[in-house]
């Protein structure tokens, strides 16, 4: 059998293990290994088993996944989000679905902060859900609302999966920053017109709130101060070269830690639900990014990326088409797969492809992501429904019959993003 | 006994858990103090970048067992949520030996690697910490979560068997 074949298999075996529930680290680790044994001796494969899990691990630019998810802890557990949804509603509450938008803003303005759609839709269901059902909000709307508005924490930099995507392909990460900032702003408003339309639809499902008088905003915007600095630091100092992505993530992490201690947010139940929520992502990631490694290796001894690349290459299709087949198939795999896993399986698959047909990486980062995003709530398997499902207690069904809207917003943006590259390119262009 | 074993490598976990968190901040807090540095002193703290990568390095590998009985480790369920208690645990069972015998030869072939760079003198780039104190976490940690992988394999392979829960309190 020749390699490349060995490689399809591979994949197919490794979709299989995981579809059977197996973890998805351990099924890309232990298919990779196996790989590897069928097509070179066990000597080399034993030296690949030793230093790869090294290699997954070592480089000084993936500190920047632990340090921003320490610092999304960190805010989460200091009542940041509670303030930020207080300030938006303050300004918006008095919409019809004025609470909806008051979440989608809080959540866009969260993710600006924390970088994990599912810490943010976890956080904004603790914060928002019990308000719209306290104001009469129908809980298709508002469970809907805060699963489609967490996942704005994916994109709004600073991003984990683009952070990851930035180490996979060797893109720079600040500049992957950058470029989610316009497409994550163009789905805060188009979720937000989601809303409108929910509530053109049907007024009682999410009625209008009482108006905040002017120095009531004003008390609001003063308690967000810290959120506002953290980001403008992070992300600016960033994007005008003060700092790398890394050293921007550690001044987050210190910064959200001083912030929750010097407002005295920490109890020791707040203390240990930071250690199991760092201690639980960083050891998932890291240990999925050690079974990508391994099956990488058996992918690219397999040869099957850079045939896969070359084949596809040879039969002359537009890049736009190529890249259409391409979101159309990771839409289908979001129906059932999570957005890390399938960044981490497919990506080093499909980059030579990428590469082969000159598409912008930074582009091709941001689309990936926007896909990866809607299919952490569209159904069966997407994440953010299953966290408002633990954390709200609400039946599936019932946050699927509010989710389509939303979807259909994230389709409109999918289609801009693809017609107008500029949306993505234009401001990392601009860097320092 | 087994349920006494159990709860010894979940205590065992759980303060590797803590560490990773402290070890995160640590590599934060570093960073920071070289950005200060920097620019009130002109110069950083040398070495920051390799002791920034022996703490992640660190933290990685003690949150990696956590992740075991925290059942963080990522997994589908869309097809299997169907099944029978015991059936699934006798599914879980299975992944957790799995990953048990990937993360044994993770430790096993490590430990051979960090002898022979040892044997080289390797060093790190900047401040020449020798590499082994970065192959001991990643050799220590694939061990202590292979032992946390196993007693969670053991616990869903007994309850698969017919067996109590030796996890309920948990």
């Amino acid at each position: 059998m020749e390699s490349h074949f060995i490689g399809v298999l591979g994949f197919a075996i490794v979709l299989a293990l995981i579809l059977a529930r197996m973890p998805v680290a351990i099924a890309m680790g232990i298919v990779g290994v196996g790989g590897l044994a069928i097509l070179q001796p066990w000597k080399s494969v034993g030296f690949l088993l030793g230093t790869q899990p090294f290699e997954a691990v070592y480089p000084y630019s993936l500190s920047v996944v632990p340090l921003f998810i320490v610092m999304g802890v960190f805010a989460a557990h200091a009542g940041l989000s509670r303030q930020l949804y207080q300030a938006v509603y303050a300004f918006i509450g008095h919409w019809r679905g004025g609470l909806a938008h008051a979440t989608i803003g809080a959540c866009a303005a969260f993710g600006a902060i924390c970088g994990s759609s599912i810490a943010t839709a976890a956080t904004m269901c603790r914060v928002a859900l019990p308000e719209m059902r306290r104001r009469g909000y129908d809980d298709r709307i508002s469970t809907a609302v805060i699963a489609a508005g967490g996942t704005l924490g994916i994109m709004i930099p600073p991003s984990i999966m683009l952070a990851i995507y930035g180490l996979l392909t060797e893109t720079s990460i600040g500049k992957l920053f950058v470029a989610g900032i316009l497409p994550g702003l163009l789905g805060t408003a188009l979720y937000m017109s989601a809303v409108k339309a929910s509530t053109l639809i049907d007024p009682k499902v999410a009625p209008a709130g009482d108006r905040v008088s002017w120095p009531g905003r004003g008390k609001a915007i003063a308690e967000v101060w810290a959120v506002l600095a953290l980001f403008g630091v992070v992300i600016g100092g960033i994007y005008f070269g003060f700092f790398s992505p890394t050293e921007g993530a550690g001044v987050g992490a210190v910064g959200a830690l001083a912030f929750a201690i010097a407002r005295r947010y920490f109890d020791s139940k707040k203390l240990w639900d930071a250690v199991h929520e760092t201690a639980g992502t960083v050891g998932m990631i890291f240990l999925i990014l050690i079974g990508a490694t391994l099956f990488n290796a058996f992918l690219e001894t397999s040869r099957l990326p850079a045939i896969l690349a070359s084949e596809i290459a040879a039969l002359g299709l537009p890049p736009t088409v190529v890249l259409l087949v391409l979101m159309v198939f990771y839409l289908a795999l979001g129906c059932v797969m999570d957005s890390l896993s399938m960044i981490l399986l497919t990506v080093p698959a499909v980059f030579p492809l990428i590469q082969a047909l000159q598409i912008d990486p930074i582009w091709f980062g941001v689309l990936l992501v926007t896909v990866v995003e809607i299919g952490m709530i569209t159904p069966p398997v997407g994440m953010n429904l299953f966290v408002i499902q633990g954390a709200g207690r609400v039946p599936l069904r019932t946050i699927i019959a509010g989710i389509w809207p939303f979807i259909a917003a994230d389709a409109i943006r999918l289609a801009l993003l693809i017609g107008f590259p500029a949306l993505s390119v234009w401001l990392p262009s601009l860097m320092v | 006994m087994m349920r006494r074993l159990y709860d010894a490598a979940v205590a065992v976990a759980r303060w590797g858990g803590v560490a990773s968190l402290i070890l995160i901040v640590a590599a934060g807090a570093l960073t920071v103090a070289d950005i200060v540095s920097r620019s009130t002193l002109g110069s950083g703290i040398l070495g920051t970048t390799d002791l920034v990568q022996l703490l992640v390095m660190a933290a990685a590998f003690c949150a990696i067992p956590y992740g075991f009985f925290a059942d963080t480790h990522v997994s589908v369920d869309l097809l299997t949520d169907g099944l029978k208690p015991r059936s699934l645990a006798a599914l879980k069972g299975c992944s957790a030996l799995m990953g048990a015998l990937l993360l044994v030869g993770m430790a096993w072939y490590g430990g051979v690697q960090a002898k022979l760079e040892a044997g080289y003198g390797d060093t790190s780039s900047t401040i020449e910490i020798p590499k082994l104190y970065y192959w001991v976490w990643l050799v220590g940690g694939s061990a202590v979560a292979a032992v946390a992988a196993v007693m969670v394999a053991a616990r869903h392979l007994m309850v698969a068997a017919g067996g109590d829960d030796i996890a309920r309190r948990h």
